[in-house]
């Protein structure tokens, strides 16, 4: 429902960036999908640390996103090491850029949001609002690596998406919690 | 193909359609999903709404019934 509860009680909602669930093509190359998810963690970890540093002071949340930030850094490696293991090879990502664009810079976030336009929607907001969005960034991020797990027939690909989706699925539980506990 | 293909928009859709719609068929036709935080919707949640938070999401998805549609908020 657009604008969820604010909405209903005729309050005007603040417009968050519209994310977008993902889809993949079958042809879908075990090396286009590590491009992409390597893109993705790299534009998550500039929005996470770019509203650690410019748009909250409250002292949990930017332990919390800077935490966050640390994480994509990890998932980026293991992005690297798990192709390698699962394929024998460097993965060349370069190959995928005329499909990908600036995602394979880290200018777009989980849930295909430019990391330009997140940052400047989160200017001004509330740390509540920023970690509600957050936290709709992390389930994007975990439905993409479920449909990545499914597109991919060898186990050891598979492996790779399914340890990424339980990761931003603790991500989203961290969030979470914190955004209980701020008002 | 460009990266764009790789997402497309959740359909959405305006709260007063949301009210229109359960007025009409009445809210046990739905999911009516409340994904908010337990605080958030001890304080105010729509009629018959459940409450399964994002975080909890993954777990919970057997409580959703695949034979109705379902909106969240």
């Amino acid at each position: 429902m657009e604008g969820g509860i604010k909405a209903w009680r005729g309050e005007t909602a603040a417009g968050v960036p519209e994310a977008g669930m993902a889809y993949f093509a079958a042809a879908d190359s075990l090396e286009t999908l590590v491009a992409l998810a390597w893109g993705l963690e790299e534009g998550s970890r500039l929005f996470y640390q770019g509203v650690a540093d410019r748009f909250t002071d409250t002292p949990a949340a930017i332990a919390l996103f800077k935490e966050l930030a640390g994480a994509e850094i990890r998932h980026k490696q293991y992005l690297l090491n798990a192709y390698r293991a699962a394929v024998g090879a460097e993965p060349d990502f370069e190959r995928h850029r005329l499909r990908l664009g600036g995602a394979l810079s880290g200018e777009i976030m989980e849930g295909g949001i430019p990391v330009d336009l997140g940052l400047a929607w989160a200017e001004g907001r509330t740390t509540s609002e920023i970690l509600e969005f957050a936290m709709s960034m992390e389930v994007n991020a975990y439905d993409i690596y479920i449909k990545m797990e499914r597109r991919i027939d060898d186990e050891k690909g598979k492996r790779i998406f399914q340890t990424l989706a339980n990761e931003e699925h603790l991500h989203l539980r961290r969030l979470a919690e914190l955004r209980e506990t701020t008002g | 193909m460009g990266l764009m293909e790789f997402f497309t928009a959740v359909p959405t859709m305006p709260a007063d359609a949301v009210k229109r719609l359960l007025d009409e068929k009445g809210p046990e036709h739905f999911n009516l999903i409340d994904v908010r935080q337990p605080g958030e919707y001890a304080e105010q949640h729509l009629a018959g709404a459940r409450l399964i938070p994002l975080g909890e999401l993954k777990d919970r998805i057997g409580e959703i019934d695949p034979a109705k549609p379902t909106i969240a908020y």
